[in-house]
């Protein structure tokens, strides 16, 4: 009889120190954080402005739609992408070899434009631009937009000749629209 | 006598066996990656831990009334075939709801700091967490898809 209690006794001892069965102490999940990065914009630069020969006291223009005359830039990217247009340009030409002598350029309103495709090129492009403010359009089907740009100089009476040069430069950025 | 020392140790066995039945575990479900979409190069983007179906979001379930530890293990990148693209996630980027009828955009516990150990108590119906982000492109960042991973462990607190 006192066998069985000190069997029972043990059993119980067992069944307490055996304890709980165990628990998970923890747990964790992974997720994951997924972004597509766009192509990066670029810009190339295929036909200079162009006034070709002036004479002094004669202002003479380069419309936006000449065809080898006018400046002309090519931006690639996304396609449908928007991006902003900003123009810098100059207020005079500089005499090459003598940057003390100007010829002074002017842009107005209307001087630029723009065909992201769906337009008829150069000769009728998507729409105009105003080059002396910052344009946004967006990039066209084939993630291209063709920029061109016209302008007057306006040489003086006493203008020094020779070649004259000034930079125009067009920047663009993605607006992340 | 003897027989009632027995009956009494049994009876004492089977009360341990009865009080030693485990808590559930805990388990997490993912209802939501965090998803990005379309990052334009040089331009930083932020998913709001409200937007759904951007934020990611688990739902933590187990025994309701217990609390329980929240620890992110937050990526500093993402990547896409070796390059990276920065991610930062701020000290508001967390929310959570213990709440029978969770709101993402109108969370019960808002502006929780991801990097540090969150604690909550599972409502009825668990308890769901929300994780927003924000990544940084370079301006001349590499195309294609990139991803991270955001670990989400939790544990009991015995509290």
């Amino acid at each position: 009889m006192f066998r069985k209690q000190i069997f029972a006794s043990i059993l119980a001892m067992v069944v307490l120190l055996a304890g709980p069965p165990e628990a998970v102490a923890q747990e964790s999940a992974t997720i994951q954080a997924l972004a597509t990065v766009i192509s990066s914009l670029s810009i190339t630069g295929n036909t200079n402005l162009q006034f070709g020969t002036v004479i002094p006291g004669i202002s003479k223009a380069v419309d936006k739609s000449e065809p080898g005359f006018a400046g002309e830039w090519t931006v690639t990217g996304s396609v449908g992408a928007e991006l902003t247009l900003d123009f810098t340009l100059p207020d005079s030409l500089l005499l090459m070899g003598d940057s003390t002598s100007g010829m002074p350029i002017n842009f107005v309103a209307t001087d630029a434009s723009f065909d992201d495709g769906a337009g008829g090129g150069q000769l009728a492009p998507s729409g105009v631009l105003d080059p002396n403010g910052l344009g946004t359009e967006r990039l066209g089907a084939g993630g291209q937009l063709t920029v061109w740009i016209g302008g007057t100089v306006n040489p003086r009476i006493s203008q020094t000749g020779g070649d004259y040069a000034a930079d125009v430069i067009l920047s663009v950025a993605y607006t992340g629209n | 006598m003897c027989e009632r020392r027995i009956l009494c140790s049994l009876v004492c066995g089977v009360i341990v066996l009865l009080f030693s039945v485990s808590t559930p575990a805990q388990t997490i479900t993912i209802n939501n990656n965090l998803l990005f979409g379309n990052i334009y190069p040089g331009i930083p983007k932020s998913v709001t831990k409200y937007t759904a179906g951007a934020a990611s979001e688990f739902l933590v379930t187990g025994t309701a009334g217990n609390e329980i530890s929240i620890d992110f293990t937050l990526p500093t990148y993402m990547n896409q075939g070796g390059f990276n693209m920065q991610m930062i996630f701020t000290e508001n980027d967390c929310s959570f709801d213990t709440r029978a009828t969770p709101s993402q955009s109108a969370p019960e516990y808002d502006n929780q700091d991801p990097w540090s150990t969150l604690y909550g108590r599972l409502g009825s119906a668990g308890l769901t967490i929300w994780l927003g982000g924000t990544i940084v492109p370079k301006l001349y960042q590499k195309s294609g898809a990139y991803s991270a991973s955001i670990v989400l462990t939790v544990a009991y607190t015995g509290s």
